[in-house]
């Protein structure tokens, strides 16, 4: 399906993936007011591969469903249809439980807010060592210290730091906790959800270069989840653009940020501040983020897209494959833009 | 050192902001001075805790106990406004200073329509009566971009979205037409795309109406396309102030030049980022000398001890001791 | 507003507050120093509201000693009051030691019976704070349980528990105790009601106060189990068992302190209330309640002191527990001032 499966099977392999949230009113409102039940398509059908030791982004804007993809794939929520495949092994529906449960100490999981990550009442030491615990890694107290101290040395903290309780650590320094227990369970596959979007930019660059350095160092996949573009065009292999639920455009990084197809990747690129100060304005965008409760009909993105047309309110465009780049876009499968 | 200088429409001067607490005295802004010129868009940028909020609170007289102006002064239009009692204050924030916070939901009151409670602001400040007042805020939410404002100006907060709420707030803010605007950080909340529809409102509005803008953000990326000048602060205090372009391209202060190199950029790949080992120092532990010495790869001897004081630079004013004429000899030897 | 961030977590008490103070007006100790356990209790913020109120100081003292007096009652009560052997009816009705029928053996009188009041009291402090304490240990572990569970379960579980508690909540918890009483008087013989009075006592106050527990602990389970670090947990594979003892339960029981202690003192005036009322702990083995209940039958006899000093003793009591209550509930809750 893309250039990695070529090569080699993907690592992670996720196909048609729904997940609708419901939020209905109360029975008894739904009784009475005659309401319908409501649901929220926070994932509508997407479908991606991730090959081993590449990073894919996923990018959008609030309320896109990118985080929601990065829990679904944790198993954090059961997906409403669609298939998870991890090495080949299917572990997406309730069924596969048992599979699940196998593969779940591959993966990992890095979150954004630094300051609720982590169990204020437990110290640093036991936070660490409580996927070695779990899994059953290590036995004997002494050997997971020992553990936990190096660990704790491979996030640029010190072994000393073992006895202390979150709250006497940085924000930056509190992510560097939270980076080293999820290398504490050996995984291959880390989700990463937003992980430095709440740090200052000095402490951005150093967890984003540690993740890096780790990266190389430990052969890892990463699934990495931002709104911001500058830094998913650092990180990234190959990244994903999504909008209301759905992956509208996906290429490897350099082709997706040097030559955008979908008329809302260009938007989102338009929209970024100009640091060079090269006198370029800013496009600003018309319009909002529609409500995933009830998207527009046919392409979602078609009440703010300059290129729209009557075929883009009726019907959705299903994702193509030109050369790599997957645009799900009518006016690019007609040739109406670039 | 600036000198005040006399069309300022905002001075601040010395200004040192204390938070009293039982183990002792923690400063939080530590001897700043700037100036705002009318129509000027002054952007504030640092990390969080380097006082930069606190400042603007300060400004507007919303510092909340037990914080408080320990000494300097805040001039606005040639009055001194920081030690006034708190009901003259009232008068002069919202009448001469607007505010824009972070988040436009709190800003909002939910229990009122948005039209109530721009008419209400504007009864505040100006002499209008409630038919008069009316049609001033229908003309504010048309300039501030609210499609259908005939309509919406009967709506409550939570009717609105993110940016449309923002808007809303910029209207509040502009309602008695201020000479200056606090803007705390408007746009953190907000989507890129929408961040940038407020940006150049923002920016449009206050160049139409000649108001001056304080843009207090931590994104160098809405300081660089804003602001007209800015200043870089760092643990209570200005490490860098001057024109954006100077600041953003060729920046002076060590702390600024590694804030630079740390911001990915879209364009050039560059396999690690430059990086300022450690973080920003607690409130209680701020060295002696120059905060940034602890961070500093150009740290010298003096830095230790000897706090250097804003000195002018091109057309900006840094404060560094590499800019000293001894450091300069000594960077020049090398 | 404004300086949500910057200012308004300038106040020095609270966990949550520490947390996000921790990195922009950071008011932590500096990780770098190492300090003795004892120094860091001392110092801790919760140990300095205690220190800087004088009023909690003092209701500290006033539990302390009437804890300490009623605990060792054995020990330290001038007389044995159930020992008929000591009694002597011809000692009955005797006024406080300073009156002028007073006698110098006994300190504030004597009850119809002739038994030493402040002994007598001393003893009765002791049945009425076992009661008090077991009722509020019961309904804890019950509440906390079921609105953990319910927390952090949800779904039917949640709604049946809350469902119940909302039911045990629309009923007086002093009728469902004189419900519970009477029933089991009428089943069991009076002896052994005697018997078993003070676990009849524990059962039916503790069972009227466990829907506050569960209703506190499911609030704040439904705010913890959302955060991250109980995500974190998830995604490591720890069962959910472990997750609720483990990770949210210490996360929770802030408030659960609170309600203990104001409970506390809710159950001893629920059991002296009970004892007053006659269906509580029987006179050969009296609490405050029955003393309060037994004195004022003489009340008008001039016989005051047999139903004032067990009066006051209560009241103390009850205010001092209630004012310890009222600083936790301060201390550990800054938000609420």
């Amino acid at each position: 399906m893309n250039d990695v499966a070529k090569i080699e099977a993907p690592l992670l392999s996720v196909d048609g993936l729904v997940r609708h949230f419901d939020v209905s009113a109360p029975f008894l409102n739904r009784l009475i007011e005659r309401l319908d039940r409501a649901y929220v398509k926070a994932v509508d059908g997407i479908s991606f591969d991730i090959g081993r030791g590449e990073t894919f982004s996923l990018v959008g804007e609030s309320g896109c469903g990118k985080s929601t993809v990065a829990r679904l794939i944790v198993g954090l929520y059961q997906p409403t249809a669609g298939s998870i495949q991890y090495e080949g092994v299917e572990i997406g529906p309730r069924e596969a439980a048992a599979d699940r449960k196998r593969i779940q100490p591959h993966m990992q999981m890095i979150f954004q807010d630094p300051f609720a990550s982590l169990n204020p009442r437990w110290r640093v030491a036991d936070i660490i060592a409580e996927p070695i615990n779990v899994r059953g890694l290590l036995k004997g107290r002494a050997e997971i210290m020992t553990r936990v101290g190096d660990l704790l040395s491979q996030v640029g903290l010190s072994p000393a730091d073992r006895e202390r309780f979150p709250h006497e650590f940085s924000g930056g320094q509190r992510q560097r906790i939270s980076i080293a227990r999820a290398l504490a369970g050996e995984p291959e596959f880390l989700v990463c959800d937003e992980p430095t979007s709440a740090l200052d930019v000095s402490v951005q660059a150093q967890i984003l270069n540690l993740m890096k350095e780790l990266q190389n160092r430990l052969g890892l996949t990463y699934l990495f989840i931002s709104h911001d573009l500058a830094v998913v065009y650092h990180v990234s292999t190959r990244v994903g653009v999504m909008y209301l639920g759905r992956l509208v455009e996906w290429a490897e990084t350099k082709t997706l940020f040097e030559n955008p197809r979908h008329p809302y990747t260009r938007m989102l690129l338009d929209a970024i501040p100009d640091l060079e100060m090269s006198g370029r304005q800013r496009i600003p965008v018309a319009g909002e983020v529609p409500s995933p409760i009830n998207p527009p009909s046919g392409c979602a993105f078609h009440p703010r897209c300059p290129h729209a047309e009557a075929r883009c309110r009726t019907e959705m465009p299903l994702p193509r494959n030109y050369d790599g780049v997957h645009v799900a876009c009518h006016a690019v499968a007609d040739g109406r833009i670039g | 050192m600036p000198k005040p200088s006399n069309q300022a429409l905002l001075s601040v001067r010395n200004l040192r902001i204390e938070f009293p607490n039982r183990r002792g005295i923690l400063v939080a802004v530590d001897d700043i001075s700037f100036d705002i010129a009318p129509g000027e868009i002054l952007g504030v940028v640092g990390e969080s805790g380097a006082g930069k909020s606190l400042t603007g609170a300060a400004i507007i007289g919303l510092l909340e106990p037990p914080g408080r102006i320990a000494r300097g002064e805040i001039i606005l239009e040639g009055e001194r406004i920081d030690h006034l009692p708190y009901e003259e204050l009232r008068k002069i924030r919202g009448r001469r200073i607007g505010a824009i916070f972070q988040d436009p939901l709190t800003s909002l009151n939910p229990l009122y329509s948005v039209g109530r409670q721009l008419i209400e602001t504007i009864q505040t400040h100006l002499p209008l009566n409630e038919r008069e007042a009316r049609v001033r805020a229908l003309e504010l939410l048309e300039e501030v971009g609210i499609p259908g404002a005939e309509e919406r100006i009967d709506h409550y907060p939570h009717q609105f979205s993110g940016g449309m709420r923002q808007r809303v707030v910029i209207a509040l803010a502009l309602c008695a037409e201020p000479r200056l605007i606090i803007a705390d950080e408007p746009t953190t909340a907000l989507d890129v795309s929408i961040q940038a529809q407020i940006i150049s409102l923002l920016k449009g509005l206050c160049h139409e109406h000649g108001t001056a803008v304080m843009l207090v953000t931590h994104d160098m990326g809405v300081i660089a396309e804003a602001a007209d000048r800015v200043a870089v602060m760092y643990s209570g205090r200005i490490a860098e102030i001057g024109p954006v372009q100077e600041v953003v391209r060729t920046a002076k202060h060590p702390y600024t030049h590694g804030l630079m190199g740390s911001i990915p950029h879209i364009g050039h790949h560059v396999d690690q980022l430059t990086q300022i080992e450690g973080s920003m120092p607690r409130l209680q532990e701020i060295p002696t000398g120059c905060p940034f010495n602890p961070r500093c790869i150009q740290v010298m001897d003096r830095c230790l001890v000897e706090r250097p004081d804003l000195q002018g630079v091109d057309q900006s004013e840094v404060a560094c001791h590499l800019f000293d004429e001894a450091g300069l000899a000594a960077g020049a030897g090398e | 507003m404004w300086s949500i961030r910057d200012c308004a977590l300038i106040n020095p008490l609270g966990a949550d507050m520490a947390e996000q103070t921790a990195e922009s007006l950071p008011l932590t100790e500096s990780p770098t120093r190492t300090q003795s356990t004892f120094y860091r209790i001392w110092d801790s913020d919760v140990c300095y509201s205690f220190r800087s109120s004088k009023v909690t100081i003092v209701a500290a003292v006033v539990t302390a000693v009437i804890f300490f007096l009623a605990i060792f009652a054995p020990w330290v009560a001038p007389h044995r009051p159930f020992d008929v052997a000591t009694i002597d009816l011809m000692d009955a009705e005797l006024p406080p030691s300073w009156e002028q029928e007073g006698d110098s053996r006994f300190l504030i009188g004597t009850d119809n019976l002739g038994r030493d009041l402040l002994s007598t009291i001393l003893y009765g402090t002791r049945i009425s704070l076992i009661v008090g304490f077991l009722s509020v240990i019961f309904g804890l572990v019950v509440g906390v349980t079921l609105g953990l569970m319910s927390g952090y379960m949800g779904g039917y579980v949640d709604a049946f528990i809350m469902r119940v508690a909302e039911i045990q909540l629309s009923i007086p918890g002093i009728l469902v105790a004189l419900l519970l009483a009477g029933t089991l008087r009428g089943v069991i013989s009076a002896e052994a009601y005697n018997e078993a009075i003070i676990y009849v006592l524990v059962l039916t106050i503790g069972t009227s106060i466990w829907p506050q527990f569960a209703r506190t602990v499911r609030g704040s389970t439904l705010v913890e189990r959302n955060k991250e670090y109980v995500l974190a947990a998830r995604v490591i594979g720890l069962s959910r068992f472990s997750i609720m003892l483990r990770h949210v339960l210490p996360n929770v029981m802030g408030p659960v302190l609170v309600i203990a202690t104001i409970n506390l003192a809710i159950a001893i005036l629920t059991e002296a209330t009970l004892s007053f009322l006659g269906v509580g702990v029987p006179p050969t083995q009296p609490s405050l309640g029955t003393l309060i209940n037994e004195g004022q039958n003489y009340l008008f006899s001039g016989l005051w002191w047999i139903t004032i000093f067990p009066g006051a003793v209560l009241a103390i009591l009850v205010l001092a527990v209630n004012l310890l209550g009222d600083w936790l509930r301060d201390a550990l809750n800054p938000k609420l001032r």
